[in-house]
């Protein structure tokens, strides 16, 4: 006995009714809204268009926990998107859970044959196993320096700083021309650990940062380096060189796009709403190094990634590796890059953009691209990060260093706090996959 | 309490009792007996593997320090949000019952907020203390205050239990309104003749006849603070900086929701559903004898 | 008439002005950050209208679709409104009125449902809404028959109003209305040979109309207000509702919002319940304090 209510009975749910009829439909869960989400479904209008058997639904469903967390519970009621975006940091979730198909075996098995050598390296090491790239990365981007033309002319600033020290010279010029807030970051934890631990190759965590193993232990707060980065941002808050401003980027975006800010550590992504809201001349720089650091490393892919979650027809499977392969062909890819400032995923665009003559006008856009690639092969420390439970380990850091800022505590029980914390979440993740 | 004239009828009550039980089993009683188990579980996200480990979830977090924490955050924010949600509803309900023109048009925006959303009430209150781009917030460091919620516990604190007082704010004042407008004007009268001041008469006649309506409110409130204000603390703080504002529902949230740890997070629902029912029984039992039904 | 003279009314008048400001001091702000032109709403800070309120209000009702969202919202906040007062009016009448077997268990079994709201069980209150049969199917499993039973209610009106009514609040609030009610009233109509279902009909449902009034205004908000729950049971852009639809626009991480837009549908989702509220004002407060005493 089989019987269904409810859905058929509404006459709203007519639209679902008319899709069955098509040969291939699914549905693509994303977290873009505003600008960037109208990108998106105008590029998934002309896929749909193009491509008479297929309908993509592109469905907005908030915030990155939004799109992972609701694709979870619909997963597990067996009703899960077709494709959805992951934020980097939890693509280990994805990776390990056995959910997600990965793309090294979808794309060949429905005939189409990608040069994963063509991809942006960083983005390609997060989003692998062993056997290859079980993700497609999509909207990547990385931190860089965005700062106030007019407010260095106005403190005498002649060049942009490339180290640290730097930094802090530039700082004291800018508080001195009057400028309430010299620096601020947008989210600070991927600015301040991640890219910075990647940047001078340092390890964070046991297991080559989690690359090669689930069960690893962070080892950051031995780190003199690391240490001495977070004591000196201690010490530029106390004197007013640096602002927090929240963890994720709207605080920072408003201070910069407000003139509160002259210079901001922020994602390459933020060019849109700075473009659109700053009243004043703005550039770019590289993330700052230390000196004495011989050849900066790449610094850390942020963004989100493509999965492909397991449970769709063969058809759909096949719908969605077309779909993905037409993401990254050079004209979509170069439409997406141009119009949100996430860098291209294929060097094949990269190279188009420039043989345009876009970075012309448009420098700041080819620098995160440039800062991704460098430094030669990546070494055992930057090749990316991989832990379980990510967003906890994320949060608990967070938390722990807003003690520092506030002055709750001090820099060494605040990080040795935030690895033995951080540890105990690994190992609850550890035994959720069974190892 | 129970009623002397009682109906007798063999299946009518059964009946009528049927449609609330089906639905309460299909989407409370299962879902809880899922969260239950669950509680003794360690999970993957998507449920492929499940360990069972007995009681450990409870273990790990009643011997945790940031559970406690959660514990008493969400004691004071309830107590603190509460007691500034009632003290201003009284309050403007007094001025109110005492002004004599344009009592209607203001009493209309004064229930403006009861209507807003709390996922969208976070928000209009942002804009008014984010330490970047509020007003209010601005104005404080013109004058010297280095307010920051992104940074400061106390400040973020401060700014939750303002934006959920205000939620709950329309709801009391409309209630103590209506409760000051049935006291009749010839017992305040009265009063005055023998002498009373308006702060004498205030509490010896207008705090004992509001006391029931306070007694509503204050459980009202209570759960409002306790349950409702998830939204307000997702748009604000998300539970921080640190913890100071991660009351026991959002950790709830937070934790099994946003950072995928399911059987933790069911633990803290069990948890939650044993304190909720603890204090419903109390209510039956020992709050409603007190109480006598005319 | 008290002191009604003096400098006293004019103080209060004066100070509830004072206060009606503070408390309107976040929606004002919404209000003059829909008047800023697009990228500059930041700038709302000092409450300086940037005189683009009507074209941005007009064009926050195309872009969103709000039309649509607010017809969703209407329906599920009315279906949970209707359909929670229909089954807890009933219920407390069978509880308080009747004496039958179990009635002490049922009786628990629905008030410890009281207060538990559903996003601390969110992610098994979704399986269930995937298939509302599956206890139904789990058990007959467990009992040996083979049967395959299907009631998806994702991307429908069911799933947005009816796990949203399964806790006991109205029932709470009618039970304490039914105590209050004089026992000579059922005797009476005993003696006059009115059964259950008559005195039900003709006598305790119009008594109850200020208790439902002031009910229908409280559920009416609670459903309206709903965000996680419609958030995840709906896909379909067709069935989002208008608050979900303002938070989603506020949660994304990888652009900032666009404020001018937010606000003003923010601003107009607040509209139909403070016209709710408005209409059965009168009622509200008396039958839930009168319920409650």
């Amino acid at each position: 006995m089989s019987f269904k209510l409810g859905a058929g009975v509404l006459a709203l749910m007519a639209g679902l009714a008319a899709s069955a009829a098509q040969a291939a439909d699914f549905e693509f869960w994303h977290p873009f809204g505003g600008h960037n989400g109208e990108v998106v479904q105008q590029l998934v209008d002309k896929f749909n268009t193009e491509h008479p058997g297929i309908t993509v639904n592109a469905v907005f469903k908030g915030g990155y926990a939004e799109v992972l967390n609701g694709s979870i519970a619909a997963f597990r009621a067996g009703k899960a998107p077709g494709l959805i975006v992951v934020q980097a940091r939890n693509a280990p979730t994805m990776l390990t859970s056995g959910a997600a198909l990965p793309v090294y075996e979808l794309m060949p098995q429905a005939g189409f044959n990608v040069d994963w050598n063509d991809f942006i390296r960083p983005a390609l090491a997060m989003f692998s196993d062993d056997k290859g790239p079980v993700s497609l990365p999509f909207n990547s981007s990385t931190p860089i320096l965005w700062y106030n033309v007019d407010a260095f002319e106005k403190a005498g600033i002649a060049s942009v700083p490339q180290t640290w020290d730097d930094m802090e010279e530039a700082a004291k010029k800018i508080k001195a021309a009057g400028y309430d807030c010299a620096l601020t970051a947008g989210w600070p934890h991927w600015v301040h650990l991640d890219a910075y631990s990647q940047i001078h190759r340092i390890e964070v965590a046991t297991n080559n940062n989690g690359m090669d193993g689930w069960d690893t232990k962070f080892t950051f707060d031995t780190q003199p380096m690391y240490v001495n980065h977070i004591k000196r941002l201690k010490r530029w808050i106390d004197e007013g060189l640096y602002t927090y401003s929240g963890r994720t980027g709207q605080g920072a975006d408003a201070a910069f796009n407000s003139e509160q800010c002259a210079m901001m550590l922020e994602s390459s992504a933020a060019y849109g709403g700075i473009k659109a809201g700053a009243k004043f001349k703005f550039a770019a720089g590289y993330m700052p190094y230390e000196k004495g650091t011989e050849s900066p490393a790449n610094s850390l892919i942020g963004g989100g990634t493509l999965f492909v979650l397991k449970g769709q027809t063969d058809e759909n499977n096949k719908a969605i590796a077309t779909f993905l392969d037409y993401l990254t062909q050079v004209p979509q890819q170069i439409y997406w890059h141009k119009e949100t400032g996430y860098v291209p995923i294929s060097l094949k665009a990269y190279e188009a953009a420039k043989a345009e003559g876009y970075y012309d006008e448009n420098p700041h856009q080819e620098l995160a691209i440039l800062q991704l690639n460098r430094g030669g092969a990546p070494g055992p420390f930057n090749r990316g990060f991989r832990f379980g439970y990510a967003s906890q380990v994320y949060d608990v850091m967070s938390e722990e260093l807003e003690r520092v800022w506030s002055g709750e505590t001090d820099v060494d029980t605040a990080l040795s706090d935030s690895v033995r914390r951080g540890d105990e979440i690994i190992e609850r993740f550890v035994r959720s996959i069974g190892q | 309490m129970q009623k002397r004239a009682l109906f007798s009828g063999s299946a009518l009550p059964y009946l009528l009792v049927l449609p609330q039980l089906a639905v309460l089993l299909v989407f409370f009683f299962w879902p809880a007996g899922q969260a239950v188990f669950q509680s003794m579980t360690i999970s993957d996200p998507f449920g492929f593997r499940v360990i069972f480990v007995g009681l450990d979830n409870f273990k790990s977090l009643l011997s945790g320090k940031e559970y406690w924490s959660s514990v008493r955050v969400t004691t004071m924010f309830t107590l603190c949000a509460t007691f500034l949600s009632l003290a201003g509803g009284f309050f403007m309900a007094v001025f109110a019952d005492r002004a004599i023109r344009g009592q209607r048009a203001l009493k209309l925006l004064l229930i403006w907020p009861y209507a807003v959303a709390p996922a969208v009430a976070g928000i209009l209150w942002l804009f008014l203390f984010h330490p970047m781009f509020g007003s209010i917030a601005l104005f404080l460091k013109a004058i010297g205050v280095p307010w920051n919620p992104s940074l400061n516990g106390t400040h973020a604190f401060v700014l939750v239990t303002l934006a959920a007082a205000w939620k709950q704010f329309s709801y009391n004042f409309v209630f103590f309104l209506a409760g000051l407008q049935a006291i009749p004007k010839s017992l305040i009268e009265a009063a005055a003749i023998d002498g009373a001041g308006p702060a004498t008469r205030m509490v010896k006649i207008v705090f004992p006849l509001l006391s029931p309506t306070t007694f509503f409110l204050v459980v009202m409130n209570f759960v409002f603070m306790f349950f409702e204000t998830f939204g307000i603390i997702h748009a604000v703080t998300q539970g921080g900086p640190g913890n100071s504002t991660n009351i026991l529902v959002y950790k709830v949230f937070r934790d099994g929701f946003i950072g995928q740890d399911l059987g933790s997070s069911s633990a803290q629902s069990v948890l939650l559903m044993i304190i909720v029912m603890v204090l419903t029984v109390f209510q039956f039992r020992y709050v409603e004898r007190k109480v006598v039904y005319a | 008439m008290v002191e009604h003279t003096g400098w006293f009314d004019r103080v209060a008048t004066a100070l509830l002005i004072v206060g009606t400001i503070a408390v309107c001091l976040p929606i004002l702000l919404a209000l003059v950050v829909v008047s800023m032109p697009d990228g500059q709403e930041l700038q709302a800070v000092y409450f300086i209208p940037g005189g683009h309120f009507l074209e941005n209000m007009a064009r926050a009702w195309t872009r969103e679709d709000l039309g649509r969202q607010i017809v969703n919202s209407l329906v599920m906040a009315a279906g949970i409104t209707v359909g929670k007062i229909a089954i807890c009016i009933i219920s407390a009448f069978a509880l308080v009125y009747f004496q039958f077997r179990y009635r002490q268990i049922i009786f628990w079994m629905i008030f410890a449902t009281l207060m538990l709201p559903i996003e601390v069980r969110i992610v098994p209150t979704y399986e269930v809404a995937s298939n509302a049969l599956l206890p139904a199917q789990q058990i007959a499993t467990f009992l040996g028959f083979d049967l395959n039973l299907q009631w998806s209610l994702l991307n429908s009106y069911w799933g947005l109003t009816l796990p949203l009514i399964a806790s006991a609040t109205a029932t709470f609030l009618y039970r304490q209305f039914f105590l209050s009610v004089p026992e000579e009233l059922c005797e009476a109509a005993r003696i006059d040979g009115a059964g259950p279902l008559t005195f039900f009909f003709y006598i305790l449902l119009p008594m109850s109309l200020t208790t439902t009034a002031a009910l229908s205004v409280i559920l009416f908000i609670y459903g309206w207000n709903q965000y996680l729950w419609p958030l995840l049971i709906t896909t379909d852009s067709s069935m989002s509702t208008v608050v979900v639809g303002v938070a989603q626009q506020i949660a994304v991480d990888e652009a900032d919002p666009k404020w001018n837009m937010v606000m003003a549908a923010a601003i107009i989702a607040t509209l139909p319940p403070v016209l709710v509220v408005l209409l059965l004002q009168r009622w509200f407060v008396k039958g839930l304090v009168d319920a409650e005493k």
